[in-house]
Formats: C-alpha cells, structure tokens, sequence
C-alpha cells in the first residue's frame, strides 16, 4: 500500500494507494500521514484513498527547487497525471489543506469535491497578528499540546519514542517550517485565485482547535463561490489523530453528494 | 600571531536570570536603558581605541534582539571605528549574511567602511546564529546555500570594475550591480568565516578563506582545523596552509597576580554563563541536521552548554576557552592550545564581558598586550605553516 514514485522526473514522492473506485487524493498536515484503519478503511468503503508523504516529511531527497505549497501542489497534480487521475475528490489538513486550496485555484476542473480540515493557507485577519501561531515559539511539549484540544493527555515524551520516531518528529517541523516560514502559512495570492473553484467545498475543524480559529474557517470558506462550515465537536486541530472516524465520515459524506 | 581585542557590547543590567525565560530573542526591552546603554558605548569604544594604542587589532561582531550583545549594526560601529582609530586592522566578524535580504547592501557597506578606514577592514562572513532566525525572519533551512550564494554576489560587486552586471541566484537576484565606492583594498577585503563545525570548516578551506572558530576548545578546535586543511588541500590549493588563514577566539584575561587575574576571569565567564536561551530558540529546526536533535533528546549536549551549567575558571582554562592568570601563565595556556590544534596565527580576544568593569577591562587589555602579545608575536609568526 505504500508506494514510491519519481514524480515529474524531479521528486521521489512515497505515498499511501489503498482501494478501489473514485480517486479520493488526501494531503496531511504537520504531521506525517499515519495510515490509521479507522480512518482509512472508512474512506476506502467511498473510494480509492491516495495519500502522499509531502516532501521533506520523510528521508527523501528534498529537490533544491521545492520551498512552497504551491511546489507540492504541481507535484501532486503532476503525480495524479502520471496515475493517470484526470478527475479526483481533494482532501487535506492544516498545511494538506493549503496545498490542497493551491491545486483547487490551479485546476478548479479536475476536482469533484473538496474538503478542508483546519486548513491554513490564506491570510484573512489584520496586519497586526499572525492569523496562526508562530508553532516556532513552541517548546516540543507546547507543540503537541498545541496539536490536541485542551486538556488532552497527549505529551511529547522523548523516552517513549524511538530515534525514528524522533526523526519524525524534527523532520515534520522542518518541512513546516520550509513550506510555511515566510509569509507564515499563507501565500498572499491564494485567497484570491479560489473564486474558481467551483465544485461542492466543505470546510472544517476541530471545536476545541488552537491552532485554526474559528472565525479564519468562516473566513477562508467565503473565499470560495459554494462552502459549507462543520465542526467536530471535542475535538483539538490534529484531526486525524483525535477524531480519525468523524474525519472519514465527514470527508466520504461530502464526497458521496458531490 | 595577531591579536585582536574583541567585545560583545553586552547589556548587563538586567534582572534575576530567574526572572525571565530568555535572555535573547523574548526579552523586552524596557529593561534597557539607553542612557545607560550609551554610556556603555563610550567605554566600549574607549576600550578598542585603548587596545589599539597597546598593539592589539580591533574586532566587533552583531546579534540581534538580546542583551547579550547591544550591537545589531556593526557596519554602524564599524564605520565609527574607522574614523576613531587610526592603525588598527578593523574585523567584523561577522556580517549574518544567510539572514540578510541584500548581500548587496553588504557589499556596499563593507566598501564603505574600507574607503572610510582607508584599508584597514576585513571582512567576515556568518551564517547567523539559530536564535536569529525568528527576529532576522530568516528560514532555518538551507542557510548554508543561502550564505554561501552571498559571499559569491559579495565578492563579484567587491571585484568586477566594468560596470554594471547581473545576478540571477537560487536566493538572490539583482539586475545591476555596480556598487560605489568599490573597496580600497584591492582586489578585495580579506575575507573570514566562522565555523565551529568540521562540515562548515572544510567548505571554507576549500574557498581559501580564513576560518575563525569560537571557544572550541583543545579538541574540538583540532577537529575543525584539520577539516579546514583537508579542504584546503583537497581543493588544491597547495600543501602548506599558513597559521595566518586560521584565527581562534577564546576569553582572555591577564594580570599581575593571580588573584586580580582570577577576579577578572571570573566576571568573563558571564559571557558563558548568561546566555539563558531555550531549547526551542537555541535549536530551531533546519538548523542542524536532523540526527543532531534527536541526539540532543538523547543527553547529547553543546560542550559550551554542558560547561555552563556548572563554570569554573579552572575549567574553563582546562578546556581551553579561556587563558587567565599572570602574563607567564597566560603564554603558556595559549601555546598549549596553539601546539595542540597545529597551530593559529590569529587570536581573537573576548576581553571584556557582562559585569568586567573599565578599569579591569582595560587592565587585562595591557598587560595582555605588554607581557604576552610580544612574545606569541616572535615564536609564533602568521607565516608557520600549520598542521603536524
């Protein structure tokens, strides 16, 4: 189920391919995709699930070229072509959201549906503040408990965790800050380019996020022409981790009616 | 051997370390007073002019947003100093060139300086600390490519005289370039970069720059002097590469008696001792290698950061990041370390740190510069070839 593949003769992209039917592409966050069964076996009932690791997320080779979401996002278009993938539904959270929203404003035509978990991307609140926390200020135990809702039992414990899991780790903060340093998690021009997009949007977020407002999802979803807004309620940002079934559900319901 | 009196241009008034989570970075800076701060620019620049006046060379640097170093525009001081002084070699070591937007502006800057002094600067090149990624905006990732692509813009404005030219980097991009003035050294400044790894040190002996390192103590400094010379020779740049090319920078503190030496070695140590910064600051990610961090979760620890939590004189002397005690015994710290790394024919001097007053200051200064400085100068000349 975990594949490699050269994309566009210029990254090594591995990625998770598991299930039949409609192309389902979904692009993770600040965390590396963990194929959990209670999130993957629910998409794969809908469809075909097609989940890369974004560069720099694993060991391989970052090109010298790749800085941006908007980098990843032809990557992923490019490696959907090579699939041979014209029209697929486009899930994603947090910094998968973002490339996510750069491929809608790129190929609006080929998605039959898009979904959006605490996605980060566009720039909607004064000059004044960051829109999202500068996760560069965190301590690593401030950081996980950034990623989990209030009172979560989560914590980074380094003797839990094995050296590769550490790697993990240090590398996911890497990659973050090599997509998303400057401007922080957000490309100026994004929230402008989504008018196009033009199939069923929906966005969501945890109810107890720290990360992702509130009013930034309300914000972000007006940008585009149809979105609807949800939120899980209870649970924090990471979605993936803390709400893997309702993620699913949401995710193939919204794909199902589009 | 050239010696080169070196101060941070701390801001020592601060509150119980205790009372604040960093000192760098985070701080605010109600806690500086500029009066105070100006008065402590007076004697900071006293204190090169007097250190000039006893032989010694005149090195500054810059950081930013701490009060660990008040300088953060040291082609400003620099600019100052070269009017001030009248002999000395001026070293900024360095300009933080992988947080710079415009290596152009450096170079002009560095120009401007060296037509100001009328030759007397040379120019060094950092990557920039790690705290200063967030206050300098600066991506931690690919700093290296991004320092190194600005030496190269740097080194083309300093050196073609043609008129204008055009560069089009990975990082940087300028359509004319043709700065004026150009330098008064010809063809160039001398150049210098710092590196405390041996990674960083054998790309700069490949370039045939001169490396600096800091408190690096017996064997790490080895470590990064060989590394130097194998990319020295590597690169082809010949067989014998003189002590001149290698500078070290270490605390320096000299008296007549032990006690007084041991008083003002005491009060340099603050320089080790209160750079309270955390983890998250201290390392931002990209900025060493991936294994380095999981090695650090693992008990690995930076020697300096490991010495600091429980300094010591006689440990730092052991170490050899500092040379304190009586001219005779300063000598013979500095030629164990000399004899131990293959030898350096520069020596930066951090003389002057937190709570080191004038007068000490500039006590240290001269029987360093009266006592010590003439006799390193005679056994050890820049032209020794280095290594064993």
């Amino acid at each position: 189920m975990i594949k490699r593949k050269l994309v566009s003769a210029s990254a090594e992209l591995e990625f998770h391919d598991s299930g039949q039917g409609e192309a389902i592409l979904f692009l993770h966050g600040f965390r590396k995709f963990n194929a959990d069964p209670a999130f993957v076996d629910k998409v794969n009932a809908f469809g075909r699930l097609i989940a890369p690791v974004h560069p720099g997320f694993n060991e391989a080779q970052v090109p010298p070229w790749l800085d941006s979401a908007d980098d990843a996002a032809h990557l992923y278009l490019g490696l959907l072509d090579e699939l041979g993938i014209d029209r697929f539904h486009l899930a994603g959270a947090a910094l998968g959201g973002w490339i996510a929203a750069e491929m809608a404003s790129m190929a609006p035509e080929r998605l039959k549906s898009l979904t959006l978990f605490a996605p980060v991307g566009v720039k909607l609140g004064t000059r004044d503040a960051l829109d999202i926390p500068d996760l560069y200020k965190f301590s690593n135990e401030e950081l996980i408990r950034a990623y989990h809702a209030p009172g979560s039992d989560a914590a980074f414990d380094p003797d839990q965790m094995s050296d590769h899991e550490l790697a993990d780790f240090f590398r996911s903060r890497e990659a973050v800050a090599l997509y998303a340093w400057e401007p922080w998690m957000h490309n100026p021009k994004l929230r402008h380019r989504l008018k196009r997009v033009a199939c069923p949007a929906l966005l969501a977020r945890g109810e107890k996020d720290q990360l992702v407002a509130e009013w930034y999802l309300r914000d972000y979803a007006a940008l585009f022409p149809s979105a609807n807004v949800s939120q899980i309620p209870g649970a924090g940002h990471d979605l993936l981790q803390e709400a893997p079934a309702e993620v699913a559900a949401l995710l193939t319901k919204h794909c199902a009616v589009a | 051997m050239r010696a080169w009196h070196f101060s941070e241009n701390a801001y020592p008034y601060l509150p119980d370390a205790s009372d604040y989570e960093s000192i760098r970075i985070t701080l605010p800076n109600r806690l500086y007073d500029p009066v105070k701060g100006a008065a402590l620019f007076d004697r900071f620049l006293d204190e090169w002019l007097l250190a000039e006046d006893e032989g010694l060379e005149i090195m500054l640097n810059e950081h930013h947003q701490t009060a660990t170093c008040t300088d953060p525009a040291a082609p400003m001081v620099l600019s100052a100093l070269a009017r001030l002084s009248t002999r000395a070699r001026l070293l900024i070591l360095g300009n933080p060139v992988a947080n710079r937007r415009s290596p152009v502006r450096v170079a002009e800057e560095m120009a401007m300086a060296d037509i100001l002094s009328k030759g007397r600067v040379d120019v060094g090149f950092v990557r920039g600390v790690p705290y200063e990624v967030l206050p300098a905006n600066s991506n931690p990732l690919r700093m290296n490519e991004r320092m190194w692509e600005a030496v190269d813009l740097i080194t083309r404005a300093w050196t073609e005289h043609d008129g204008p030219f055009s560069f089009e980097g990975r990082f940087f991009h300028h359509r004319n370039v043709n700065i004026w003035p150009r330098p008064w050294q010809q063809p160039m400044p001398p150049i210098w970069v710092s590196s405390t790894s041996t990674g960083g040190a054998r790309q700069i002996g490949a370039k045939g720059h001169k490396l600096a390192t800091f408190l690096t103590g017996f064997d790490g400094t080895r470590k990064v002097y060989d590394a130097y010379r194998d990319g020295w020779r590597k690169a082809g740049l010949g067989d014998d590469i003189p002590t001149e090319r290698l500078a070290y920078a270490g605390l320096v503190y000299t008296a007549d008696n032990e006690e007084d030496a041991r008083r003002g070695a005491e009060k340099l140590l603050w320089y080790v001792t209160a750079n309270k910064v955390p983890r998250h600051l201290a390392s931002p990610p990209g900025y060493v290698p991936t294994i380095a961090n999981v090695q650090m979760m693992r008990g690995a620890e930076h020697p300096l950061s490991a010495f600091a939590q429980s300094p010591s004189v006689d440990m730092a002397i052991e170490k050899g990041i500092l040379f304190a005690g009586t001219p005779d015994q300063v000598h013979a710290q500095i030629s164990r370390l000399y004899n131990h790394v293959g030898g350096f024919g520069e020596l930066l001097i951090m003389g002057q740190a937190g709570f080191l007053e004038h007068d000490e200051t500039a006590d240290g200064i001269r029987w360093f510069a009266r006592e010590v400085y003439p006799r390193l100068r005679e056994e050890f000349p820049g032209t020794t070839v280095s290594g064993f």
